[in-house]
């Protein structure tokens, strides 16, 4: 391996120079995200290879093929569990076991979506729950606005809990080498402080609104399943990935393998129409994370994350001072993905904390707290999460009045949540600090 | 059979009318829509029946889960049907870009394959940029039966 430099260079430059011009595109969305990644690579490898500091297979080397593959895996996995119908079944039924209280409504339903969230796509989970909420608010005559914010922010909490519950985690995951179990292990218990207390606070911030109805929901939840059988191998093949995720460390395969292994079954049992399976893959979410992943692996050939790691190695070094640095880690990650998207953010600063440990630091604490700070940050804003944008198109498309959820209206609830879900999250870390080592 | 033989003259919307208007004349010609025209006569639009509906008053996520409702929710969920407040909205506000056109020499099976294709059940047949009237999907069938005395 090339020895790095240890003083900025014209390179660093460079690699900064183009990284900056592609994250101005993608945060300013004068292009959409993935054009301006994809622009952004090709520059990059260009440019790179031109100075001698990247090349066209350093730059395939530097995509994380296993982050790839599971999102790929699991994307096909959702495409054929979404349309048997299971999800507005789970939502009609805890609807009605409300009995008209929307608090126990709201409650249920953010339970199911965090849940559902933990091993699903959290985005998916929300655009499958929000119409059918809509609806359900619809006909019990409440405003669904409490109902959609507390389902896209207690679905970016439940999200952060697991290794495949969020993208950021799986890039942290694969980066750390830490394993599904590990991953729930440690962040399962902050995360379920953060959620009861979350709860708690959408709870008390929306008491207006979530009053006690007399009507009852008329919907029917058998008429939901459009395929039960199909639900039943759905929900098979679903249980035997999350086992699998479970064991993958034990038998020495990567989460996406096993993902794939589960979706083989899927493809078997289902048999699914070629075109309609490959039709709901996100393609333009994956190809912005391979543009991501090239452009950051240009930035880490020049050097420039290495020089960044070298200004805090001193900082990160000292045994007194890792607790604070952990919690820097955290709020700076959570401020940050509030306003920008987590993703560029995680996958930039995945090397630098990476270049740490080769400076012999112990940087585990880091990629707990980095975790968390980037799954509950996206809560702040309306922009910090697509679940968020989400909740937010439907609040405004379904016509009911009072019902659309504006910036300034999410950041009333959003930054308070925010804040709350840190300092939970911070005293759970700091309390238990020798466990997150 | 000639397009000419189906088609089923109708007036335009044009602004200033309103959808009650509108919807008159689409009943009156049993048709699902009819063109819109500017100040010019020129037809820059169509007012249709289901869009009018679909975005007055059937929400998005009561047609999504249409096959889950129950009776109850009806009535109740459209105030704007019951009071009859929308028949006196203005129409521009309903007219839909997208115009699928058709002209006499064309074959029956083009005007199927278009209406198809824009999952429409009508289209409106212009005669050197006049037009002339509709050509619905019921009104192809209702001649067929008629030709072959079925």
């Amino acid at each position: 391996m090339a020895e790095l430099p240890v003083e900025l260079t014209t390179n660093m430059f460079i690699a900064l120079g183009i990284m900056f011009a592609a994250y101005v595109l993608i945060f300013s969305e004068l292009l959409h995200r993935t054009s301006a990644a994809i622009i952004g690579a090709v520059v990059m490898i260009g440019v790179g290879t031109y100075a001698g500091f990247y090349s066209q297979d350093l730059a395939i080397q530097s995509i994380d093929g296993n982050t790839i593959l599971l999102l790929t895996a699991m994307m096909m996995v959702v495409a054929m569990v979404r349309p048997t119908g299971g999800f507005e079944y789970v939502a009609i039924v805890l609807a009605k076991l409300s009995h008209g209280d929307s608090r126990l409504l709201l409650i249920y339903l953010s339970l199911a979506v965090s849940l559902i969230s933990m091993f699903l796509d959290n985005v998916t989970t929300v655009i499958i729950f929000a119409p059918i909420t809509v609806l359900i608010a619809r006909i019990l005559e409440v405003n669904p606005l409490p109902f959609l914010m507390a389902e896209a922010m207690l679905s970016n909490i439940g999200g952060a809990a697991t290794l495949v519950g969020d993208p950021p985690n799986i890039m942290i995951g694969s980066a750390a080498g830490i394993d599904f179990t590990r991953f729930i292990i440690h962040m399962g218990p902050p995360i379920a402080a953060v959620w009861a207390c979350t709860v708690v606070l959408i709870l008390f911030l929306f008491r207006r609104h979530l009053t006690k109805v007399s009507r009852h929901v008329d919907l029917n939840e058998n008429k939901a399943l459009r395929d039960p059988a199909a639900l039943i191998r759905a929900l098979f093949v679903l249980a035997m990935i999350i086992v699998l995720f479970f064991l993958h460390h034990h038998m020495g395969l990567y989460p996406a393998y096993v993902a794939f292994v589960g979706l083989c079954v899927a493809l078997v049992l289902e048999r699914p129409e070629p075109g309609a399976l490959f039709g709901q893959v996100n393609w333009s979410v994956l190809a912005f994370f391979v543009g991501l992943f090239i452009i950051v692996g240009g930035l880490e050939k020049s050097g420039l994350l290495h020089w960044v790691g070298l200004q805090l190695v001193d900082l990160a070094r000292d045994p007194e001072r890792l607790l604070l640095t952990g919690l820097a880690v955290m709020w700076v990650s959570a401020l940050l993905s509030a306003i920008v998207d987590n993703i560029p953010f995680t996958v930039t600063i995945i090397p630098i904390v990476l270049g740490l440990e080769s400076m012999g630091i112990n940087i585990t604490p880091f990629w707990w707290a980095l975790a968390i700070g980037v799954g509950l940050g996206g809560n702040g804003t309306h922009i910090g999460a697509t679940a968020n944008l989400i909740a937010i198109a439907e609040s405004e498309q379904c016509g009911i009045k009072g019902a659309a959820i504006t910036p300034l209206a999410w950041m009333k609830v959003g930054i308070p949540t925010m804040f709350s879900s840190l300092i939970v999250a911070s005293l759970v870390y700091a309390l238990f600090f020798p466990f997150f080592m | 059979m000639k397009l000419m033989d189906v088609v089923i003259p109708t007036g335009m919307v044009h602004s200033g009318m309103n959808i009650g208007e509108a919807f008159r004349e689409c009943v009156t010609h049993n048709v699902g829509g009819i063109p819109f025209c500017n100040s010019d006569g020129q037809i820059t639009g169509r007012f249709s029946l289901r869009n009018t509906f679909r975005q007055l008053c059937i929400p998005q996520d009561m047609i999504h889960h249409a096959h889950m409702l129950g009776d109850a929710i009806c009535s109740e969920s459209t105030p704007e049907i019951i009071n009859g407040d929308m028949l006196k909205l203005s129409v521009e506000t309903f007219v839909i870009e997208n115009v699928a056109t058709i002209t006499p020499t064309s074959p029956v099976l083009k005007a199927l394959s278009i209406m198809e294709k824009f999952n429409s059940s009508y289209i409106f047949l212009l005669d050197d940029g006049e037009y002339v009237g509709v050509i619905t999907r019921m009104r192809i069938a209702s001649l067929l039966l008629n030709y072959h005395k079925f």
